[in-house]
């Protein structure tokens, strides 16, 4: 009885009750929210799913077609109600760019001139025009996937846009429109060009016949960095071999990663120079450039490379330079072998290595 | 009725195939992952198998080797495949796979591929 007394005494029963309801209607509500959230999220998947099959049924019919008869595009109610809707556009839109990712020929076609019946060609010009960089970027991705050349001019002007998901789709879709053409975006570029799209682009030029490139020696002196790192993987990649002069003048360059992509690009578009031009900037280069030079000379080089890989072997303190030196040394002259086997007799550390290059070169 | 099995997770894709394929006359048999591939492939014994190599539960490679462990027929295989999947392809055609096509591919030459399999 006295526990009791002093229990009620801290905590009245009216506040215990009050607390017990709050508590109560709280969970109530939340179980409540949590049930409608998952029945509208539930109602939602299956109409999406509804959407989509209703789509897939109509679109599939057509691209079997040999052509899109008149007929075939009067909806019937449900489909016309699908596609007044924004999301039931959004998804023809996605179902169509999904299709053609798959399909080539008389279907791919069929699947731009349904796009263009269906009047979404409007939705994603709409896009297109809109200030929000989110949309605009979706509306230029839709564009290209659904090759609307006659968009390009209006798109090119986004390809030095300040926004960098804006200005990417862009570039991305002037390649496609116009392939090496497209790449004149390069001259006016002021942003960078990111690793990542730089490969993006070279994988979608690597899908076209090469053609020529006239400005890429002007590329190459850009103020814009990246723009010269990509002239020089392009360089690199089509072996352009009129931009020699260019490219050396790149070796110059205060950043490393540029030089080192320069070194990499003289490699592939050497001249009877080349192998000299490097030997003349190993002293001053970093560790990594003088690693790259190396094995670049172990694929350019001649004989006459073979005294300054000695005078590395003797100099350079740095056991890995000294691998590449070696492997240069072996695969640059015939004699590489006995070359290294007389420098490998007053040095054990020389001898272990061109022991791991020959195992290498037999293997 | 030459019977197709087609094993091709993306509806829209599976779709169209199915409609071009029983418009040139085959009887085709749909499947959406390798799992459901594989128990058709035994149960229906197809004349021919159209698989893409990225499937769900199942490789497209497994419907392949099941495809070619299946004593009682002889069933070519022709696999879909993506760009950059060269490395996939010649590991299908060294479980035995008959033919591939690259997405993306056209209708008309899908169909001239299967036809010139069932010739063989």
């Amino acid at each position: 009885m006295h526990s009791r007394d002093t229990f009620f005494r801290f905590i009245r029963p009216e506040h215990l009750y009050l607390t017990a309801l709050s508590f109560i209607v709280v969970t109530s509500i939340l179980v409540s929210a949590i049930y409608i959230y998952l029945y509208v999220k539930k109602k939602r998947h299956f109409l999406k799913q509804f959407i989509t099959d209703k789509l897939d049924e109509y679109i599939s019919t057509i691209l079997i077609g040999e052509e899109i008869l008149p007929d075939q595009l009067l909806l019937d109610e449900e489909l016309t109600d699908i596609l007044n809707r924004k999301s039931g556009q959004q998804l023809a839109i996605d179902q169509l760019i999904n299709t053609k990712k798959n399909l080539t020929g008389h279907a791919a076609e069929s699947i731009i001139e349904l796009y263009e019946k269906l009047n979404l060609k409007t939705i994603s010009i709409q896009k297109f025009r809109s200030p929000l960089w989110y949309k605009k970027a979706k509306g230029i991705y839709e564009l290209y996937m659904m090759n609307q050349k006659s968009l390009e001019k209006q798109i090119a002007q986004y390809t030095n846009s300040n926004n960098e998901y804006v200005r990417t789709e862009a570039q991305t879709a002037i390649i496609g429109f116009s392939g090496f053409h497209g790449l004149s975006f390069l001259g006016t570029l002021s942003y960078p060009l990111t690793d990542w799209q730089q490969i993006k682009l070279l994988e979608q030029l690597q899908l076209l016949n090469p053609d020529k490139m006239p400005d890429l020696p002007l590329w190459l002196q850009s103020t814009n960095q990246y723009v010269v790192a990509f002239a020089l993987k392009l360089a690199e990649t089509y072996q352009q071999m009129h931009v020699h002069t260019e490219v050396v003048h790149c070796l110059n360059s205060p950043s490393e990663r540029i030089r080192h992509q320069a070194i990499l690009t003289l490699s592939r578009i050497a001249q009877d120079d080349t192998t000299q031009i490097l030997k003349t900037i190993y002293a001053q280069e970093t560790y990594a450039n003088k690693q790259t030079i190396l094995k670049q000379i172990a694929i350019i080089g001649t004989d006459d490379d073979i005294d300054f890989l000695i005078n590395v072997l003797k100099t350079e303190t740095n056991d890995t330079l000294k691998l590449e030196a070696v492997r240069a040394t072996m695969k640059s002259s015939l004699d590489g072998d006995k070359i290294i086997a007389e420098v490998a007799s007053e040095n054990q550390v020389i001898a272990v290595m061109a022991k791991q290059i020959n195992y290498e070169m037999t293997k | 009725m030459i019977s197709i099995l087609l094993i091709e997770d993306d509806p829209l894709i599976q779709k169209t195939v199915n409609l071009k394929l029983k418009k040139e006359g085959f009887d085709v048999v749909c499947c959406n992952d390798g799992k459901e591939g594989i128990e058709k492939l035994k149960e229906i014994l197809p004349d021919i198998v159209l698989t893409d190599l990225m499937l769900p539960y199942v490789s497209g490679l497994e419907i392949v080797t099941v495809a070619k462990e299946i004593k009682e027929k002889d069933i070519p295989v022709i696999v879909f495949s993506g760009m950059g999947q060269e490395q996939v392809v010649e590991e299908a055609f060294q479980l035995g796979a008959d033919d591939y096509i690259t997405k993306p591919f056209s209708l008309s030459e899908l169909t001239i591929r299967i036809k010139k399999q069932l010739k063989r």
